[in-house]
């Protein structure tokens, strides 16, 4: 298991596009992959249950992965949210 | 045989074209069926796009996540088993994520369960197909994105106007529409429009005449339906993009009155931008507003709520600002700040402007709030211009979202508390020795800029239609088509 804690950035938080890029990300991988924030974690890879996390600019997602690509898969959502969720046409 | 019909006013022009229904069907099929089609729809937009289109792209590839969504499918699954028809059963899912979104704490929490609410609801639904040329399309009411997508990227599509059954002037619906020259009559009912018939539409009017009745058009062609537009007042652009700066010069407006700074100012080149833009202007006043857009609906942060939730964003627009401000000292540039709640706003940008090197530019305030216009007087002390934008200020007024169909009765340009403000800027500004004026659809109308004028308003910000129309009705030598004078 790795897991990995992040602070979101962008303006926006984790709004509804940006969540659509972690899961998009985090469906590159095997590994399954779980968020939280300050409540239970959800599922990483589904885009409804991240938008549910209402994570604002500045909450700290814990990321956790689990499985045979657990490291990069973890590696890649952190550099994701450290980046600002690029390409989503929004900060 | 010819029907007049009377609807309401909701963007100016005239067409002549038939009445299309906009129809749209729900998917049906399994539930598999229903996810592969709405795909296969998505990734053909998604092929359409233009290389250039980051925002509607990363709309699609987050529609498209939403279709894959496990948690949608776990719960659609469980629905189909108690008896549910496939398409209501993705419908509850949707329902039941988004009302578990809305039980959070979080100020947002209601905006984004409607998010994904209306995500769904386009996934579910078949897009229309694409109207005949030439078509008067009806709808009960219809998103930007659906306009969007019938209009293409610049003009008029295939439609020659609209009738909106739901939804009021101040939307955003009717503000595209408007700006693309597309006219709109609302507050019909669909049954005094019937399919496929030839109608000729006067968004200035309202009216709609059903039928080939060549006399009933002709009479409304001949009737003097447009009072002449306010003269005594400052003709002043709006200009949302900088492709329209140029076109407002030339249709004669005396400075802009509002440019819009949202898309601008946060382009990798917005210094070049700026600049170019302010190139016609030299002499004039241009009034650059910092960027605005709602992008957590109309009470969520905005204007002047981002000098205290991100300074370092703001000092970032105004960075190329003044540059620009610098290579064009002829221009009279001045700063306007949205949904200013009093005078802090006004004083910290003053300070974050002085750190800048520029103490001095001017400033104005947005009355947007009717906070805002009962402190007019201490906002005209700090400010060199009030600026009131009447299509917020109403819906704070009354309390309705102006995007929101279901209540644009509500919104109506001549309550008489929305007067009652407007009075109290326009006292506010003449005892500062400050101008006063109005931006939105309450200064796109000839009546209601001469009542704003008696009030003592000095000048009305005008979109290019308006400034067109105006133009042709006081000199009928302008060749407002192509905006030559």
């Amino acid at each position: 298991m790795t897991e990995a804690s992040v602070v979101v950035s962008n303006e926006l938080g984790l709004h509804l596009r940006a969540a659509a890029r972690f899961v998009d990300v985090a469906g590159r991988f095997r590994a399954r992959v779980t968020v939280a924030t300050t409540g239970p974690a959800v599922d990483g890879k589904s885009l409804l249950a991240l938008s549910s996390l209402l994570a604002r600019r500045g909450s700290t997602l814990h990321i956790r992965c689990e499985g045979p690509d657990e490291a990069p898969a973890a590696e890649a959502l952190v550099a994701l949210v450290q980046a600002g969720f690029p390409d989503t046409g929004r900060a | 045989m010819s029907l007049l019909v009377q609807g309401l006013p909701g963007a100016p022009g005239r067409a002549r074209g038939r009445l299309l229904h906009l129809r749209e069907a729900r998917r049906s099929g399994s539930l598999d069926e229903i996810l592969a089609e709405a795909r296969a729809e998505l990734q053909a937009s998604r092929m359409a796009l233009r290389a250039s289109a980051p925002e509607e792209r990363a709309h699609l590839d987050t529609m498209a996540a939403l279709l894959l969504d496990p948690l949608l499918r776990r719960i659609a699954e469980a629905a189909l088993r108690q008896g549910l028809s496939p398409d209501r059963a993705l419908r509850a899912a949707g329902e039941a994520c988004a009302a578990t979104v809305r039980e959070r704490p979080e100020p947002e929490a209601q905006h984004r369960a409607e998010e994904l609410e209306a995500l769904l609801n386009g996934l579910l639904t078949r897009p229309p197909q694409p109207p005949a040329e030439g078509s008067i399309l009806v709808a009960e009411s219809l998103s930007v994105e659906r306009l969007l997508a019938l209009l293409g990227p610049r003009g008029r599509g295939p439609l020659r106007a609209l009738v909106l059954l739901r939804g009021g002037p101040t939307g955003h619906t009717c503000l595209l529409a408007r700006r693309r020259g597309l006219p709109v009559v609302l507050g019909l009912a669909a049954h005094q429009l019937p399919e496929d018939q030839p109608a000729f539409i006067d968004g200035e009017t309202g009216a709609v005449v059903i039928g080939r009745s060549a006399g009933l058009r002709g009479s409304l062609r001949r009737a003097p339906q447009v009072p002449a537009p306010p003269g005594g007042l400052r003709w002043l652009a709006t200009v949302d993009r900088a492709e329209e700066s140029g076109t407002a010069r030339r249709l004669g407006a005396e400075g802009i009155g509002l440019l819009r700074g949202d898309g601008l100012l946060e382009r990798s080149d917005a210094g070049l931008a700026l600049r170019s833009l302010l190139r016609p202007w030299s002499g004039r006043e241009v009034w650059l507003r910092l960027p605005d857009a709602p992008a957590h609906g109309p009470l969520g942060p905005r204007g002047a709520r981002w000098l205290e939730l991100d300074p370092a964003r703001v000092t970032g627009w105004l960075r190329p600002i003044l540059d620009a401000a610098r290579a064009a000292p002829r221009v009279r540039l001045g700063l306007v700040l949205a949904m200013v709640d009093g005078p802090a706003p006004l004083e910290a940008l003053r300070r974050m402007l002085a750190a800048l090197g520029a103490p001095d530019l001017p400033l104005g305030a947005m009355i947007e709030t009717p906070g805002a216009a009962l402190q007019a007087g201490e906002l005209a002390a700090r400010a060199e211009l009030l600026l009131v934008g009447g299509n917020d200020l109403l819906q704070f007024l009354v309390g309705a979202d102006r995007d929101d169909p279901r209540l644009a009765a509500l919104l109506d340009l001549d309550h008489p508390a929305l007067w009652e403000l407007l009075g109290r800027v326009a006292a506010a500004a003449r005892r500062a020795g400050r101008p006063a004026h109005a931006a939105g659809l309450l200064a796109q109308d000839e009546d209601r800029g001469r009542r704003l004028q008696a009030l003592g308003f000095h000048g009305l910000c005008l979109d290019l239609p308006t400034l067109r129309r105006w133009r042709a009705t006081t000199n009928p030598g302008v060749d407002t088509a192509n905006g030559h004078t």
